[in-house]
């Protein structure tokens, strides 16, 4: 058994005929960090595969106001482009120096699992998606489910193609914890992004928290918000905010962590998230 | 493209063109079908570091990319190193300071140490570990590595080695 075809088209018009004439039975490629594994295994074997990497889909550009990132753009690349949001940070910390060299943002945020949703959760990031029936920008929300961490979205024969997120935050962080400093895989991650009253620069106006560690997926921490919303960032307010993170989910087990662990990290990480915006914020 | 494509790139120098499947990985080609047993097959998904090879002068790990998007780029392998007998810089470095010991690793640290140097001539310890991080050893506990990628700094301080293939400057 192996893949009966392979194309690599270098337009998105191309990319999205190819899905109109496959009708489903087909799998993208863009870095080929986890797909191309499961290809040279025989553990995934698509009828075809079709090459994301000659499409003009890797540019970041800056768009009044926004940064809009191809869903190609290398994670090296988005490493070094000083994302606001810790969403630079995260890109850096992934893997080692070569899988960010072939590791792509869409490929990251595809998996449902990946480190860059937690900021991009945070950032309220906007996507876009290329399907034969064209294009929807749709919020981050509405494509990573919060409640069963299915990409939903992407599973309906849609393609992401551009994601978009402010080229400024107020205040924003992302941290994560793992097992040894660099290329491990995280045991919770998080992300804060937060504006502050005009007249009282203590006081959150809005804020959005993103974890990955209470679920086996990335979400939206919606009781850690709420237990942050209209109040002073004080030591009070954060102890609130990680009591309410019980709330959001047990934690899991795997070979990294296991989930008391983990649970336990994940209020240890926010703590020192909102504790880091707290101090910025009286900056 | 179908399942079987004239692939072209340059390996170490030489031109090189050849009929296989587009989905094959560079490891497999470099491996299997150019004799270029320098680069090892460890886990075959991305996670050791043991097929490093610089592509366009850029770290790759050979096992994650399909040979149909090395068309027209210029490959490095461990091979294209040394000049005859004459050890690069930084193999030598590695030689000095005992960075081996049962060596299946070590091509691609040394790859992936031509990749840092030529980035970043004078990199500082916590950088070289950074740089190193996609790279597993078993044996040597990675101390001595890290020793041998800050001599091969020092050695190739003022010289443009970093930047060819072979060893020759």
């Amino acid at each position: 058994m192996s893949v009966a075809r392979y194309v690599a088209p270098d337009t998105l018009e191309g990319i999205v005929a190819e899905m109109q004439e496959q009708e489903g039975s087909y799998a993208f490629m863009a870095g080929g960090t986890i797909v191309q594994p499961l290809l040279a295994s025989g553990s995934w074997l698509p009828r075809t595969v079709i090459g994301l990497w000659r499409a003009p889909l890797g540019a970041i550009e800056r768009v009044n106001g926004d940064v809009a990132l191809g869903a190609n753009a290398r994670l090296r690349d988005v490493a070094l482009e000083g994302l606001p949001g810790g969403l630079s940070d995260a890109a850096r910390q992934v893997g080692g120096p070569a899988v960010r060299n072939r590791a792509t943002l869409g490929g990251n945020i595809a998996t449902g699992r990946g480190d860059l949703i937690v900021p991009l959760l945070a950032l309220g990031a906007r996507v876009t998606l290329a399907s034969t029936k064209g294009t929807t920008d749709l919020s981050i929300d509405d494509v990573v489910d919060g409640a069963t961490g299915e990409v939903s979205a992407l599973a309906q024969g849609e393609l992401l193609t551009r994601v978009m997120v402010p080229a400024k935050a107020e205040r924003g962080v992302f941290m994560a914890v793992g097992r040894k400093a660099y290329n491990t895989p995280c045991v919770a991650t998080v992300g804060v992004v937060a504006n502050f009253e005009p007249d009282n620069r203590n006081v959150v106006k809005d804020v959005r928290v993103a974890v990955h560690g209470p679920q086996p997926w990335p979400q939206r921490a919606g009781p850690v918000e709420r237990a942050l919303a209209a109040r002073e960032l004080n030591a009070a307010a954060i102890t609130d905010a990680v009591a309410a993170l019980e709330s959001v989910g047990d934690g899991f087990s795997d070979s990294v962590a296991s989930a008391d662990y983990r649970l336990k990290i994940s209020g240890v990480v926010l703590r020192q998230a909102l504790e880091k915006i707290a101090g910025s914020s009286r900056q | 493209m179908t399942r079987s494509a004239t692939v072209r790139f340059t390996v170490n120098g030489e031109e090189t063109s050849i009929i296989v499947d587009p989905l094959a990985s560079l490891q497999t080609v470099l491996r299997e079908e150019l004799l270029l047993t320098g680069t090892k097959a460890g886990c075959r998904q991305g996670g050791c570091g043991s097929c490093s090879v610089l592509v366009n002068g850029e770290l790759e790990l050979s096992c994650l990319l399909p040979i149909a998007e090395v068309e027209g780029c210029s490959v490095e392998t461990i091979e294209g190193l040394s000049a005859g007998e004459k050890l690069h810089p930084i193999q030598t470095a590695f030689v000095e300071n005992f960075a081996l010991q049962c060596g299946f690793c070590t091509p691609g640290m040394v790859m992936a140490t031509k990749a840092l140097l030529g980035e970043n001539a004078t990199p500082t310890k916590d950088e070289v570990i950074e740089a190193l991080s996609g790279n597993i050893c078993r044996c040597t506990g990675y101390e001595p590595i890290v020793k041998a990628v800050m001599d091969a700094a020092d050695r190739l301080k003022g010289s443009d080695e970093v930047s060819l293939v072979g060893g020759e400057s």
